[in-house]
């Protein structure tokens, strides 16, 4: 049944969209250094190259220092989506490993999973990556990922705990286990592969709601140490310029903008999808 | 009801307790202290510096230090504020409305707003308005909150003119003002940052709603009150609307620490001094009790309203709430 979700899915104008256009972001992010005409780093003349505004040799203009924007917002990408994809990957495979965990085991390791999940979304997870950067020093890009995938599996433990125990009751289990399967091997031939398009909601949700996080906290100075260009340290050197070179501030925010409305895109699809496939059964 | 409330009122209070131990524990492991070298001038000798420790008990052992801070929380005391030079009560007392206030009309607005904007999607469903609400919508959410700011901030204040950019009030002798004067100040300094809060709101309860109230349009009840003739709105915010809002409120309260955290970056970029603020200076300063005490309170915030939305959400849709 999940096979026909995701044939329902790819046959969605918007969700083609919107899975084409994470697509290309990825691509771009990957070839970046290839793509990318100038160094993202290289202030070529901080007098008579700043903030030139967008020509035939600078796409997306200068910046204050002289850089080339495009060649930064290329770069940005590798860097924000990078750390956005690797933060969604962490938060997705812990929610759903311990989501499955405490479907599967119940009891005690429900208990524990449910009492972590409730402590740790009290928390405001801005207020607290805050904090724990600027106690701790800036961190490496490695640091940003595990912590901005570590505080965000609840949503997906949640969702998959709530999937995994509705289907536990299904017949379908029930004769895979009367046919002698154990307990992993329904989790993983029949239970995640049903689920799949669930997970893949939240993992697209979770994508979507790192991004920002990143930007956020590259734009308050704690996260994307420069001169690594990040979308949120773009954005922090444009604010100075907002009524004088726009460039600077619309081209990363569209870069921002497209890719989570991508993403927001694509879950509502995807849900919509489920829904409808949910509806026929 | 009663069961429901007291249930979730230990259940929240664990949780805090939980909060308070982890976010002291994570602290024992940050560098410095508000005495370090690096925060003022490299003159004082270094006993003065052990003289102040010792008299703020930063020598304690770390254990020692747990059971007073404890011991102090219980009996309504925060500790000491090295940077404001006020006890963290006094500093907090007067963080903590402003930070209400900010967020408290933000959702007021927001939420109101955003149930406003769904119900004519789902009016005018699959046609422009729908079409063009959801692509509002889907830029306020996908749009951070913290540029919202930045642009409201240059064209309606720097721009324009219209609002002032900073702060919470007008400088100069406004305790002489009469009070219709101050109540006005205060909302015209509140209007930028609490608009942005509010989009962000608006839009995320209209998605949510939108989809929500469509789930439910499909069901025969709906069908039922077209059939007595009823007129497309009135089966819209008399039958479908109370049908559909009990999951939206469970949700919004479920966001509710995201909101906050949004809070921390509007009020650092609007200046708006409550809590987020607070936290950011202290956070420059190495001010720990007052960090600790930022951290808690938000949290302490963010599970009292969880509770209520828990409660209300049931209140308005009990049958929808109820687990198995």
């Amino acid at each position: 049944m999940a096979t026909n979700t995701w044939r329902r899915l790819m046959h969605d104008r918007p969700a083609r969209i919107a899975a084409a256009v994470l697509g290309t972001a990825a691509l771009v992010a990957f070839f970046a250094p290839w793509l990318a005409r100038y160094d993202p780093t290289l202030q070529p003349d901080p007098v008579t190259l700043r903030l030139l505004a967008p020509s035939w040799q600078h796409w997306f203009g200068t910046d204050p220092f002289s850089r080339d924007v495009l060649s930064r917002v290329l770069h940005g990408a590798r860097v924000s989506l990078g750390v956005a994809a690797g933060a969604m990957l962490l938060a997705v495979t812990l929610g759903a490993a311990l989501g499955a965990l405490a479907a599967v085991f119940g009891g005690w390791v429900d208990a524990a999973v449910g009492a972590l999940v409730d402590v740790l979304i009290a928390m405001p997870r801005l207020l607290v990556v805050i904090a724990l950067v600027a106690t701790f020093g800036a961190l490496s890009p490695w640091w940003l990922i595990a912590l901005i995938g570590g505080s965000g599996w609840l949503a997906t433990a949640r969702i998959v705990r709530a999937e995994f125990r509705d289907h536990l009751q299904r017949d379908y289990v029930l004769a895979a286990r009367a046919l002698g399967a154990s307990r992993w091997r329904i989790v993983w031939q029949h239970l995640l592969p049903a689920v799949a398009p669930q997970i893949a909601v939240a993992a697209a949700l979770a994508l979507a709601a790192v991004i920002p996080l990143e930007a956020a906290l590259s734009f308050v100075g704690l996260g994307i140490q420069p001169p690594l260009p990040s979308w949120g340290n773009i954005l922090l050197d444009g604010t100075d310029y907002l009524t004088t070179a726009w460039w600077l501030v619309v081209f990363p925010l569209g870069a921002v903008t497209l890719t989570v409305g991508s993403a927001l895109v694509l879950a509502d699809r995807l849900r919509a999808a489920i829904a409808g496939e949910e509806h026929r059964r | 009801m009663t069961r429901l409330v007291v249930t979730r009122a230990l259940h929240a209070a664990a949780v805090c307790a939980v909060v308070a131990t982890s976010v002291f524990v994570l602290l024992q492991f940050a560098p410095g202290d508000p005495f370090a070298t690096s925060l003022d001038g490299a003159d004082i000798p270094p006993g003065v510096r052990a003289e102040w420790r010792a008299r703020y008990g930063f020598d304690r052992p770390p254990t020692e230090r747990f059971v007073r801070w404890a011991g102090a929380l219980a009996r309504g005391e925060l500790g000491y504020s090295a940077s404001r030079h006020q006890t963290v009560a006094a500093v907090v007392s007067d963080a903590v409305p402003r930070t209400l206030l900010l967020v408290g009309v933000a959702l007021v607005i927001g939420f109101a707003a955003g149930v406003g904007i769904a119900v004519l999607q789902a009016r005018h469903h699959r046609r422009w308005p729908d079409r063009v609400l959801g692509a509002l919508t889907l830029g306020g959410v996908a749009v951070p909150e913290f540029l919202l700011a930045l642009l409201a901030m240059t064209w309606l204040g720097v721009r324009w003119r219209l609002f002032p950019v900073a702060g919470i009030g007008s400088l100069g002798d406004t305790a002489a003002w009469p009070l219709w004067e101050q109540v006005a100040d205060l909302v015209w300094h509140l209007a930028l940052p609490a608009i942005v809060l509010a989009i962000a709101v608006a839009s995320r309860v209209a998605r949510h709603q939108r989809a929500a109230l469509l789930g439910v349009l499909d069901e025969d009840f709906i069908r039922t009150a077209r059939a007595k003739g009823l007129g497309e709105w009135d089966v819209l915010w008399r039958h479908a609307l109370p049908n559909a809002i009990g999951p939206v409120i469970a949700l919004l309260g479920l966001a509710l620490p995201s909101l906050v955290g949004g809070a921390v970056l509007i009020e650092r970029i609007f200046g708006w001094p409550g809590m987020g603020l607070t936290l950011f200076d202290a956070l420059l300063a190495r001010d720990y009790p007052l960090v600790l005490a930022a951290v808690l309170l938000a949290t302490v915030l963010a599970v009292l309203a969880r509770t209520l939305t828990d409660v209300i959400a049931e209140l308005v849709a009990p049958r929808r709430t109820r687990e198995p």
